[in-house]
């Protein structure tokens, strides 16, 4: 009885309606790699459609196709098409949805872009807002400056 | 775009230390990240494992006393613009007459040439130290100048190990006593290390396999019938201390007892994956060759790489490539009494020369490489004065 109850579960499909309500049809072990929809499962057993609030249609595409593909040749490609915005939004839904590995992999992503780059670059990308002192700052890159030395052009 | 704080956070936790510091003039809650444990933690164990970035240059150990900038470091060509750390903190191992000894994951293990006893791990990006309280039985002058030390560091924590020679007529012995450094104590192994006949290479020991390996040197004071009459590498198991012969290849082996010929055995490819080996450098009558273990329990070699000093392009008309070392690896880097160069054995850079720096070390300088961490001293962890 308990077999045929797993099995039938393994075939089974979910809808998934992204915030801009375009809907995906995913397998159930598919779905449960994002824990959040795996808790939502869990909450309410009878369910056919899961709102995802926070996330775009187009991005929700993406982290269904990185859940399906990922391996350790296809993580170390996947990043390389989308631009510093696309990789925020996408790490923002994967937060979201909590799948470890894509948080990783954009995480590591995003860090390496922005190594090599200037404070100010790093600002604007994160959108944030420079709330040091002009003393602080300036004893922050005395106290720093050998970290400094080579950094790239925005 | 905005991410909130404890994403940014984990992606901060990526970076390396250098870029971390830089950063720190971004805004203020960015630049209090570095000084919480769990994202010094964190940090620390996404870049553990990963490539060095750079090298520590020193002179030989004797040339060092007469030295005045003993401690040099320099990035490797791919990491120019990432790593690095403070010129104070070099400046100050410099000063205060240290030899960098090893370094790993972040940490390196440094003695004081004018007091050798003095041993401790600093982390130079935390400008954290942490001093080795040497054994009694070792503080002996004897037995402590020709103590060898190695620094090994797992995910959480190092160890420091110290080969004394128990002066024991035969067979020769050494016992290896090892400080583990999250608890801060000193245990000897039970069995010691049998080297056979041959001295061993101490200062370059492989991490493999749970055991340390070392090279014997090669020269000529055996005859034919004597099992030490060729060169061999000898691996401890740091388990249960035993002490095995390993072959070196017959072609490394033709020729050794020549005065200019030099071996070192280092890691090969990448710990972490399957594919992780011992490799064997060669240089002697400049040519520089190299094989890596293929099959560890039949102990077969296969040669991988065999190129002439002459042929490389290097700027110098003086080649006299005196020390080489293979980082990540991958790399070979060598130094001439000027330069350091680095020759790429990967199939991406096969056989590509790059130059990584210029150096004031004299000849046969020593190399060790180097990667920024935030990682923690561990116990006893004092701010150093700088």
């Amino acid at each position: 009885m308990a077999e045929e109850k797993s099995q039938a579960s393994s075939s089974k499909m979910l809808t998934l309606k992204a915030s801009d309500g375009v809907l995906f049809e995913v397998e159930l072990n598919i779905a449960k790699e994002m824990k959040t929809v795996q808790a939502y499962i869990d909450d309410c057993e009878d369910i056919e459609t899961i709102p995802i609030p926070n996330v775009l249609g187009k991005h929700l595409a993406i982290v269904i196709e990185y859940i399906k593909k990922t391996n350790e040749e296809y993580d170390a490609e996947f990043e390389k098409q989308w631009n510093m915005d696309d990789l925020q939004l996408l790490l923002l839904a994967a937060n979201y949805l909590n799948i470890s590995g894509l948080q990783e992999c954009l995480c590591k992503a995003i860090a390496k872009r922005i190594e090599n780059k200037s404070p100010e670059y790093v600002r604007k990308v994160f959108n944030i807002e420079n709330d040091h002192s002009p003393e602080e700052e300036a004893k922050l890159r005395k106290e720093y400056k050998w970290a400094f030395e080579g950094v790239d052009k925005d | 775009m905005e991410v909130p704080q404890d994403i940014a956070f984990e992606i901060f936790s990526w970076l390396p230390a250098k870029s971390i510091c830089k950063f720190k003039s971004t805004c203020n809650p960015i630049s209090k990240f570095s000084e919480e444990t769990l994202f010094r933690i964190k940090q620390t164990q996404n870049l553990f494992g990963k490539d060095d970035t750079c090298l520590f240059i020193q002179p030989n150990e004797i040339s060092q006393r007469y030295v005045t900038e003993r401690v040099e470091l320099h990035s490797l060509p791919k990491h120019q613009l990432s790593s690095g750390a403070p010129n104070n903190v070099l400046s100050f191992l410099s000063k205060n007459t240290t030899s960098v000894i090893a370094s790993s994951n972040g940490l390196v293990l440094c003695h004081n040439i004018d007091d050798p006893v003095k041993v401790f791990i600093c982390n130079p990006i935390t400008k954290s130290w942490s001093s080795i309280p040497i054994p009694e039985s070792l503080q002996t002058q004897n037995n402590f100048a020709n103590a060898k030390f190695m620094l090994h560091c797992s995910l959480d924590d190092y160890k420091v190990f110290i080969f004394e020679n128990t002066m024991e007529w035969a067979p020769t012995c050494y016992r290896c006593n090892v400080y583990h450094g999250k608890e801060g104590v000193w245990k000897t192994m039970e069995h010691g290390f049998l080297p056979g006949g041959r001295n061993m290479e101490f200062d370059i020991p492989v991490f493999f396999n749970g055991s340390l390996h070392f090279i014997s040197d090669s020269g000529q004071y055996f005859m034919k019938p004597s099992p030490f009459y060729k060169p061999y590498i000898m691996s401890y198991n740091l388990e249960n201390g035993t002490s095995t012969m390993l072959r070196l290849p017959r072609e490394a082996i033709r020729g050794c007892h020549h005065i200019t010929c030099k071996m070192g055995i280092f890691n090969w490819g990448k710990a972490s994956n399957s594919n992780g080996s011992l490799c064997l450098v060669k240089l002697s009558k400049s040519t520089f060759t190299v094989w890596f273990l293929g099959d560890y329990e039949s102990c077969s070699w296969e040669k991988v790489f065999k190129m002439r000093v002459k042929a490389m392009g290097l700027k110098e008309k003086d080649l006299d490539v005196t020390s080489f070392t293979i980082v990540n690896g991958i790399l070979l880097v060598f130094a001439t009494n000027e330069r350091v160069y680095s020759c790429g054995l990967d199939d991406k850079r096969f056989m590509m020369i790059e130059e990584i720096c210029q150096h004031n070390c004299g000849s046969n300088p020593r190399i060790i490489s180097y990667l920024d961490t935030y990682r923690s001293c561990g116990i006893n962890a004092e701010t150093m004065p700088c």
